[in-house]
């Protein structure tokens, strides 16, 4: 008799929708899970959360990971290690030809302790970029005939998204419009929107109605739109919506507070972090749910005939510290579920040779290719205050352009230049440094300076690809003993296609909103440098990895069906964001967070009618 | 000069109400009186060193915050039976140190730091009635007693008036539930569109018992039947300080005066020397003595911390007088008064090296600040235009202000408007 109903390898969004779903569509008695979580729990208890807080404070350097500690045993990237080739310290193996930008977070709750928290649905186009645009795959589901739209809601209820149904501007559902009326339906976001900055009310004002021409000669019409974000506002009068706050104080965080510090933490936890929905589980079925940390997955056992997986062995270390101390563990259930994250789902994959028939694991590797442009604007516009984003530009998330080029995203910044040149901190350094000011002068400088400070993201998808894939090899390993992603990686000319018309239309924005430009690429300081048609670009990662065991029509293009499961093993499934077929442009969370929720159905179904060994 | 004792402000209640204008007035009485204790315990918070005693802080303020709740539940009655609030009128603001309004006045409301002192005095602000006590608005000895007689007034002028005419306030003016978070407990909305107005008496009397168990806790019973998820059981507030007087919290099955959970770790050193004002009336708020005995920066500082505390009790007017949309924008400028109090009790006292200044938390009238806004602005913009939001009882001068700037461009005018100037366009202009 396995030892679990189900065991759960991650305990991110991913893992925590599932068991969510499992514990809530089961009822009593609730079926035995077991998580494996290969980082630390730290942020379980408020005072470790305090304890993460007090780090990022004293952090010289405060990038996404900054306030978690570094944890040798289960090893993440940090930003500023992204170069090729890498250096041996590094955890990712980069072997270009252009470095990857993206990483992760290893703890208990995994990167939602430092995601921005944006929440935006994917576009029904996005499901078939094939048969639409003739580019990239369909995915075996379908917005309309899987009703992702019940699935979407059911998903932002559980991450407590706030935003304005009616301030969506996408492209061919545009409000009052019968497809608007069709991908919405009556229904709106649990909580308020999260108020819109000042600068996104001047930036509307001067590029509202703004339009230029596409690729494929459509005109397009610019227009501001606030985003859904997953951090607590006012719950929608009526709504029977209660806001979660922080995980072992309740009572802080049931709003944002503007505290200007999402990423890389939410002082108050407003900001939606997975850790609230292994809470919640523990709240509502107590026992349900064994949450274990510091035990690191690293082998798939499957059955010599059936195929069926029999076990996942881990080695569980103690001390974080000190990774040459472990014990080896096999953890045993009736159906088991990996949701890692994209590159460490298909390392675990590819080091256990399960689940890759198709040849899929670890390729299509997918992220948003971010360039960043930069500038002053000619007024204070009170950068450095809010969430680091609350509003966009949908225009170019979908059209027939797409047929040329990549769509993209706009991401208009709140935090004036942190992004792009580590403001303001820099800012500082560069007029004591190099202009010798001081006393008044220097305090007037930045004054005068950084809360005109202005930044936007061009955020194009990538198609799957591939060639872009994790792999593993012998050479690299980490303190563990387990093995390090070794990651290819490129972009091709329909995202970079985008990128050049995305630079063109930012040029246009600037003159409009009279930005001074400050944007400069180097090879010298950008990894992500090249040259495409003369102009010098340079991208960043956003974060948003997918692709990495796709969902598909058969077992021959994919790693896992439309229900998540892998077409090798009746009794393995896969979450996460490296089953999506196609990235498209909307930050990946809330869809892996409804097709999680979705498997976990699916899952407690199976259960219920005697599935597995 | 100091105003005169808060007993002798009004003429007093009658012991028993028997007329709607009595009920308004008792009503906001209970107003002034949840209003009142507030400057008390955010003393107490904001003395507290950043970063040290956590959990006395995370005590008191959840206290404080459910006095919000309080102070929005006795709004919600008031604006219910027809009434209005007055929160921002001098005669309603408290002048520290003071008696609980219309009180038995045995002892004073200070503005303390965090101290056994101060511990002492929130005890008994918040002390437990003794059964069977007689209702009383007028001279009562706990706050349950003085709730006690308004549900009487309540059930008196139910029967006589009957409910559709005692309850015939605007459900537009009730705040609603969802804007109250952070603390135990729930805003109840007494009248609302299309109910049954015998459920708004019933409302009425569940939003008043609410008041008192959670600041005297359920008979017989230190917990006051709310539950906060994760955590558990909420004690009352009496029992909440009793936990900082003993040093240890109280768990479930625990007798009154007994607990005995976890410890509870306070450092009294871990606070800023808060100078503590005398206890018998001063002849002159902190405000005029600062600026009589050449401390005129301290003076400026304390005025800028008062007008912004004034207001936060626009704020609070406007929302208890048919906004209640404008709870939202209170929050915000909480945390502008803390941040101002938290500077303030880091700022040496001059005349007195033992002790730092402090919020003195004091009445401003809406013309006092301008003299000193005008003088500030002459010397330091050079002709500085001036604007201000639709609704809003400040004017902006200064680009630099973030209140300023966040105007929603359709409310935005030109000009004072004949309003008060924003104490942050003040601050900035130093």
């Amino acid at each position: 008799m396995p030892d679990y109903d189900v065991v759960i390898v991650g305990g991110g969004i991913a893992g925590a929708m599932v068991a969510k779903a499992i514990v809530e569509k089961s009822g009593t008695p609730s079926p035995k899970i077991l998580v494996l979580e290969a980082g630390t729990n730290q942020g379980w208890t408020y005072d470790g959360y305090l304890d993460y807080l007090d780090h990022f404070k004293t952090a010289t350097v405060k990038g996404p990971n900054s306030p978690y500690p570094a944890n040798p045993a289960a090893p993440s990237t940090t930003v500023f290690d992204i170069a090729v080739p890498t250096k041996p310290t590094d955890y990712y193996v980069q072997k270009g030809p252009l470095p990857f930008g993206s990483g992760y977070e290893r703890a208990l709750g995994g990167t939602t302790l430092h995601w921005l928290g944006t929440c935006l649905r994917m576009l029904p186009t996005d499901f078939k970029l094939n048969s639409t645009y003739g580019q990239g795959i369909d995915w075996p589901i379908d917005y309309y005939a899987d009703d992702l739209k019940t699935k979407y809601e059911r998903a932002e209820r559980a991450i407590g998204v706030s935003g304005d149904k009616d301030e969506q501007y996408y492209p061919g559902l545009e409000p009052k419009s019968a497809a608007f009326k069709k991908y919405w339906g009556d229904y709106d976001y649990p909580m308020k929107k999260i108020p819109s900055s000042y600068l996104d009310q001047r930036l509307s004002k001067w590029v509202d109605g703004m339009t230029v021409e596409s690729a494929t000669g459509e005109p397009v019409s610019l227009k501001v739109s606030s985003t859904p974000q997953g951090r607590n506002s006012t719950p929608r009068p009526g709504s029977d919506f209660t806001p979660q706050g922080a995980v072992g104080a309740f009572e802080t965080g049931q709003r944002c507070e503007g505290n200007s510090a999402c990423v890389p933490i939410c002082p108050v936890q407003a900001k939606y972090n997975a850790m609230k929905t292994w809470a919640e589980i523990d709240r509502k079925a107590p026992g349900s749910v064994t949450i274990q940390p510091q035990s690191v997955a690293y082998l798939v056992n499957t059955h010599s005939d059936t195929g069926e997986v029999t076990g996942v062995t881990y080695k569980r270390y103690e001390n974080p510290e000190d990774p040459s101390k472990y014990t080896i563990e096999t953890a045993t259930g009736r159906l088991y579920v990996i949701a890692a994250h994209a590159i460490e789902t298909a390392k675990l994959l590819l080091a256990s040779n399960v689940a890759n028939s198709s040849g899929q694991v670890g390729r299509n590797l997918m992220d948003h290719a971010s360039a960043i442009t930069w500038g002053l604007l000619p007024e204070n516009i009170g950068a450095y205050r809010g969430p680091g984003s609350t509003s966009g530009i949908p225009a170019f998330r979908d059209g027939t352009f797409r047929r040329v080029h990549a769509a993209f995203r706009v991401e208009i910044g709140n935090w004036g230049w942190t992004w792009p040149a580590f403001s303001p901190n820099s800012d500082v350094n560069r007029m004591v440094d190099t202009y010798n000011m001081f006393g008044p002068e220097l305090r007037n400088g930045l004054a005068e300076m950084l809360p005109r400070q202005f930044r936007i993201a061009w955020e194009p998808e990538q198609l799957p690809e591939p060639t872009n894939r994790v792999t593993i090899d012998e050479d690299y390993k980490d303190d563990l003993g387990n093995f390090k992603p070794v990651i290819h990686y490129d972009l091709s000319d329909y995202t970079k296609e985008a990128l050049y018309v995305a630079l063109q239309v930012s040029d246009k924005l600037f003159q409009r909103a009279a930005v001074q430009s400050y944007t400069t690429y180097s090879p010298a300081i950008d990894p992500g440098y090249f040259v495409y048609k003369g102009r010098p670009i340079a991208v960043n990662g956003a974060g948003h990895l997918v692709g990495t065991h796709r969902m598909g029509t058969t077992r021959h293009n994919s790693v896992v069906d439309k229900w998540q499961r892998t077409w090798d093993h009746k009794n393995l499934f896969l979450a996460g964001c490296g089953n999506f077929s196609t990235l498209g442009t909307s930050n990946p969370t809330l869809t892996l967070a409804a097709l999680s929720l979705w498997l976990g159905d699916t899952i407690a179904d199976e259960l219920a009618n005697g599935g597995g060994p | 000069m100091r105003k005169p004792h808060p007993a002798e402000r009004l003429a007093g209640l009658p012991r028993k109400i028997e007329t709607k204008e009595q009920l308004h007035e008792a009503l906001r009485v209970a107003m002034e009186l949840e209003l009142s204790t507030i400057p008390t315990y955010l003393s107490a918070l904001y003395s507290i060193m950043p970063g040290t005693n956590q959990p006395a802080y995370d005590v008191i303020q959840s206290v404080v915050i459910e006095e919000m709740l309080h102070l929005t539940l006795a709004g919600n009655v008031l604006n219910a039976v027809g009434g209005a609030a007055a929160l921002n009128s001098k005669e309603f603001v408290p002048v520290y140190p003071t008696r609980l309004p219309h009180s038995s006045e045995k002892f004073y409301v200070r503005l303390l730091k965090l101290s056994e002192a101060s511990i002492d005095i929130f005890l008994k602000i918040e002390h437990p009635g003794k059964p069977k006590e007689r209702p009383e608005v007028e001279g009562y000895h706990d706050i349950g007693q003085f709730y006690a007689g308004i549900e009487q007034g309540l059930e008196y002028l139910n029967k006589k008036l009957g409910s559709d005419k005692l309850y015939s306030g605007k459900p537009e003016w009730q705040v609603q539930p969802t804007e109250y978070y952070g603390g135990a407990g729930d805003v109840i909305v007494v009248v609302e569109k299309g109910d049954d107005p015998k459920d708004r008496h019933k409302k009425a009397l569940q939003a008043l018992v609410e008041i008192v168990d959670q600041g005297e806790g359920l008979p017989h019973s230190v917990f006051d039947g709310d539950e906060i998820p994760g955590k558990g059981p909420v004690p009352a507030h009496y029992f909440r300080f009793d936990e900082l007087k003993q040093r240890k919290y109280y768990k479930p099955g625990d007798k009154p005066g007994k607990p005995k959970g976890e410890p509870l770790p306070l450092d009294l050193k871990a606070v800023y020397p808060k100078r503590a004002w005398p206890a018998r009336v001063t002849p002159q708020s902190p405000t005029e003595w600062y600026r009589d005995n050449g401390y005129p920066d301290i003076a400026r500082k304390l005025l800028e911390f008062n007008s912004l505390y004034m207001d936060l009790l626009g704020t609070l007017q406007d929302t208890f007088t048919g906004k209640p949309d404008r709870l939202t924008y209170a929050v915000t400028q909480m945390y502008d008064l803390k941040y101002e109090a938290q500077a303030l009790m880091k700022i040496p006292d001059p005349s007195d090296e033992r002790y730092t200044v402090g919020p003195s938390f004091e009445y401003v009238a809406p013309n006092e600040s301008a003299p000193v806004a005008a003088k500030a602005a002459a010397t330091a913009s050079e002709g500085a235009s001036a604007w201000y939001a639709e609704g809003s009882s400040v004017y902006h001068d200064n680009a630099d202000c973030t209140t300023g700037n966040n105007i929603e461009p359709e409310n935005w005018r030109a000009g004072t408007g004949g309003k008060r100037r924003c104490a942050q366009c003040q601050r900035l202009a130093g």
